[in-house]
């Protein structure tokens, strides 16, 4: 299937919307570009109520939300009935004077129908009572609001792929006017840095907002109203929900460039692209949430802080270790010693091992832990944000500052550089090595490690009976029955057999069994295996038997050799 | 989205100036966007395993060989595109590439199918994969080169020959032959009277005893051929105007003739002085005849993979001529496939026969003087082919 095939038409646009997502373009983008200015109106409204505490603008919130997701909607509705000024024109005017109304009736709907009716009757003398201060601040707000909507909106339907850009192939009637007419595409690198500066000038304006709100700008009036406190929600979803539109914008553009190509892309992809934005926002403000925003002690206190407490863990595992070592050391000088009997008795007084939390003693540590701990986190990534900076500011100009790779500071930085790959090489050596043993371990087809120790039960049937036999090969030969290279299974079986005349079936069984495991393809199952077994349990014990019998044997012919050369 | 560092430093600024708890919990979630970001797609993208699966990794000229481009992605991250991109060979797919984009979820499995098609003989490596992928926002792009060495060999065509009849100097074998001369006492015809003069071996005793009058057995006419074939891919032996396509057609004649006699179960051999782009060592390619069908099939995958070479250092084929025939049994048939003439090509088969060989030579460059080189070669009793086209191979049909 190609790619063509897997883009379908979006019935309201009339363009293409690749995999299917269509429901991304008519109400993801749509409901989440309404949101992120809703959160600009939150801002607003609640400065201007912090300065005019009579004016009631909670309503004005969903309102801003309809506004702007009807202007969005409408944008797209013109833009599928074509490029005609004067209907563009006349739609939007009448889009206007339904906001306006709909907005002064809103402010009624506090105030009562009553207050509507007399207010009617008076509007005809005196035009002040219409445009009153609420009225007019809304309206401009609203009006802004619903301009930036469409704004987003119609740069938004620049990134999407329109089907006069699809190169067609060489055999179409309009192939050389797509492939050699001037214009006929769109920088859409730019159409994402309007959004981008749209984005950031209404974080900017959210910031200048909030900002003013939680400062005193009211103490100029008369009162001074309760300053917020804690988190500033808005402000978080606004630059959430902007991200997620921004990874909209990136998403049209690549879906362009692909759909140019006629690269086939996934059904899937535009539905998870949208769920994954979302999902990857959430999670970092997630993170965001958890850290910490202030600190109690400042950044030299939070590094002699971190010394100390590095000092005091080296110090708490070292004295461990000593201790350790010292127990085992007493442990052996009493056992030697205790044959000369009072040197038992004498035990030295136990130890006082360090504790690894801090005490009450000075400075910063007569703090709670869990604030010290959120200050040394906040100049960390203080720190680390500083660092990265001028990591790359150092790397994006590296050819700008010749004398740099050669003096002082290019050879700390190259001692520094080596001293980074030195250590990555070294994880990685070892995250390697770590990963093959564990992976020896699971997989029970490799050849077992001599040193250590078997799980028989990790065993199959066949690899069990091969261990009874080579054990009976390394039994056998400590005590002197050594398998000859040349010698077959049988011959050796045969040999060990006229040796050990008790073990003759025993060793047919077990040779028998060996052979079968190591040649044969047929499936040997668990209860075969029980019964080799048996069969190699008596072997080994014959076997051990003997061995004891033959160092006794040696042990004995040492002492008689010992005696007569004494 | 890429330059989120001026923007990530003014905020921070503003925020330890003004110690505004928000505006540090912005100034988290972009430092914490264009760091994640990073560092996921890079060990998202560097974790993926790809797997590239062919129906078979043989095909025969013209065939469609289905190929599964299987991508795992084993960690716990998802990828929120990826664009792959396969390339190809000219000769086995246009366009020259596929691509296809799509995402993984942790643990996921995408598969991109596609179909080969064998146009032409040749050994063929497939990719190299390339995979690009990158984060939701802009902030970073990666690719990665998957190392996958996978093969497919395309076998030459095949042109039936059931006509085919090479000299041969072998009386027992298993081809029935016209000379009478050559009779295979292991291929008994049937029996006849006993005629003063025939030999006494060659009484059939049972049936002499069953009607009660010597019978003597009648052979049938066999001769065994070990044919082999010299296959000349030095271009500059051939004329300027069929270096490129009277190669080709030497190799088609070759894989025809070496298919028909293994169908016959003769003993094929083949030797040519081509490149063979897997050979370790240079020289000459030789392959000893066997019979088989496993033989057949290296042939055909030499024949497969050999390129014909223009290089100063390439094997004269009067050389090549003289070189591979050294360990050859006495009485073999040479099959010798070349361009044109070549004024020391007559005297080396004149050489050769002396040796005990038989010879038949095809030529195979329209610009070759046919017949003079005909006369020639078969006052040496060398039968001589001109294949100029695949319809030329008619004359074996």
């Amino acid at each position: 299937m190609s790619g063509n095939d897997r883009l379908t038409q979006n019935p309201e646009t009339g363009l293409t919307a690749v995999g299917g997502a269509t429901w991304v373009e008519n109400w993801f983008r749509p409901t989440v570009t309404a949101a992120m200015l809703t959160c600009l109106v939150v801002a607003f409204v609640g400065l201007v109520s912090r300065i005019m505490p009579s004016w009631h603008g909670a309503h004005y919130v969903a309102f801003a939300f309809l506004v702007s997701w009807a202007g969005i909607q409408a944008e797209r509705l013109l833009r599928r009935r074509g490029p005609d000024y004067l209907d563009r024109f006349r739609y939007r005017a009448v889009e206007v004077v339904v906001i306006l109304v709909l907005l002064k009736l809103m402010g009624y709907v506090t105030l009562g129908w009553d207050t509507l009716w007399a207010d009617i009757r008076r509007w005809g003398t005196d035009a002040t009572i219409f445009l009153d201060e609420g009225f007019v601040m809304g309206g401009v707000s609203i009006l802004c609001l619903w301009a930036a909507a469409i704004a987003i909106t119609k740069n938004l339907y620049l990134l999407e792929v329109h089907p006069s850009e699809i190169p067609s192939g060489p055999g179409s009637p309009n192939y050389s006017r797509l492939t050699f007419a001037p214009g006929q595409r769109i920088d859409r690198q730019a159409v994402l840095h309007d959004i981008a500066r749209l984005y950031f000038w209404g974080g900017a304006a959210l910031l200048v907002f909030t900002g003013l709100a939680r400062f005193d700008i009211p103490i100029l009036y008369r009162y001074t109203p309760p300053p917020l406190s804690g988190l500033v929600f808005n402000v978080m979803i606004y630059f959430a929900l902007g991200l997620a539109l921004i990874s909209q914008a990136h998403f049209s553009i690549l879906q362009v460039s692909w759909r140019i190509r006629h690269i086939d892309v996934s059904p899937r992809l535009g539905t998870r692209w949208a769920w994954l934005a979302l999902s990857f926002v959430a999670l970092i403000m997630a993170l965001a949430l958890i850290l910490p925003t202030g600190y109690s002690v400042g950044l030299p206190q939070a590094i002699a802080f971190m010394t100390m407490a590095m000092m005091r863990v080296i110090s708490f595992v070292g004295t461990w270790l000593f201790y350790l070592i010292a127990l085992l050391l007493g442990a052996l000088v009493n056992a030697l010693g205790s044959r000369e009997g009072p040197m038992a008795s004498r035990r030295p007084p136990p130890a006082q091992l360090p504790s690894l939390l801090p005490g009450n003693q000075g400075g910063a540590s007569t703090l709670p832990l869990l604030e010290l701990f959120k200050s040394v986190l906040f100049w960390g990534i203080f720190l680390a944000i500083v660092g990265y900076s001028v990591y790359h500011f150092l790397r994006e100009r590296r050819g700008l500052l010749p004398g740099l790779e050669s003096g002082l500071l290019g050879r700390l930085i190259a001692w520094l550089h080596t001293l980074w790959q030195g250590t990555q090489s070294w994880s990685t050596r070892a995250r390697k090595a770590i990963s093959s043993r564990l992976s020896r371990r699971s997989d029970p087809g490799k050849p077992v490690d001599r040193w250590r120790l078997i799980r028989l039960s990790q065993l199959s049937p066949r690899q069990q009976v091969r261990y009874f036999y080579l054990s009976l090969l390394r039994r056998a030969a400590r005590i002197g029955h050594i398998r000859e290279p040349q010698q077959t299974p049988y011959e050796y079986g045969q040999a060990l057999a006229e040796c050990l005349p008790e073990l003759a079936s025993e060793m047919t069984t077990l040779t028998q069994a060996f052979v079968e495991a190591r040649y044969s393809q047929r499936i040997q199952d668990e209860q075969e295996a029980d019964a080799v077994k048996k069969v190699w349990r008596r072997v080994r014990a014959t076997l051990t038997r003997k061995k004891h019998t033959a160092q006794g044997e040696t042990t004995a012919q040492l002492r008689r050799d010992g005696r007569a050369g004494a | 989205m890429a330059n989120l560092l001026p923007f990530i430093i003014a905020l921070f600024a503003l925020a330890a100036f003004l110690r505004l708890d928000f505006l540090l919990y912005i100034l988290y979630v972009f430092f914490g966007l264009y760091l994640l970001s990073r560092w996921w797609v890079r060990r998202a993208i560097g974790q993926l395993r790809f797997q590239r699966v062919l129906s078979a990794e043989r095909a025969f000229l013209g065939e469609r060989v289905p190929v599964e481009l299987k991508v795992w992605n084993p960690g716990f991250l998802p990828l929120p595109w990826i664009h792959l991109r396969e390339n190809l060979p000219i000769d086995l797919h246009v366009p020259t590439s596929v691509h296809r984009v799509f995402s993984l979820l942790p643990r996921e499995r995408e598969t991109m199918r596609y179909e080969l098609h064998g146009w032409r003989r040749g050994y063929y490596t497939l990719g190299p994969l390339s995979c690009r992928g990158g984060d939701l926002f802009g902030v970073v792009e990666v690719t990665r080169q998957g190392k996958m060495d996978d093969h497919l060999i395309v076998y030459p065509k095949i042109v039936p020959l059931p006509s085919l009849q090479l000299p041969s100097l072998f009386p027992f074998g298993t081809l029935p032959s016209q000379q009478r001369l050559f009779e295979d006492p292991t291929r008994v015809m049937g029996v006849r009277d006993y005629q003063p003069g025939d030999s006494p071996r060659r009484i059939d005793w049972k049936t002499s005893a069953t009607l009660g009058q010597l019978q003597v057995r009648r052979y049938q006419p066999a001769i065994s051929i070990e044919a082999f074939i010299m296959l000349n891919l030095n271009t500059n032996e051939y004329s300027q105007r069929g270096r490129f396509v009277a190669p080709e057609l030497a190799i088609t004649v070759t894989a025809s003739v070496a298919s028909q006699l293994i169908e016959q179960r003769q003993a094929v051999g083949l030797a040519t002085n081509g490149v063979d782009p897997l050979a370790v060592s240079s020289g000459h390619l030789t392959l000893r005849p066997h019979k088989g069908r496993g033989h057949l099939m290296s042939c055909l995958e030499l024949l497969a993979r050999i390129k014909a070479t223009d290089a100063a250092e390439a094997l004269p084929f009067t050389a090549l001529l003289q070189q591979a025939t050294l360990g050859l049994s006495w009485g073999s048939t040479l099959v010798v496939v070349t361009g044109k003439e070549d004024e020391a090509l007559i005297p080396t088969l004149v050489h050769l026969q002396r040796q005990g060989f038989l010879a038949m030579l095809v030529l195979v460059d329209r610009d070759a003087q046919f017949d003079r080189t005909k006369a020639q070669a078969e006052q040496i009793g060398v039968p001589t082919y001109r294949i100029v086209d695949e319809r030329d191979l008619d004359v074996w049909k």
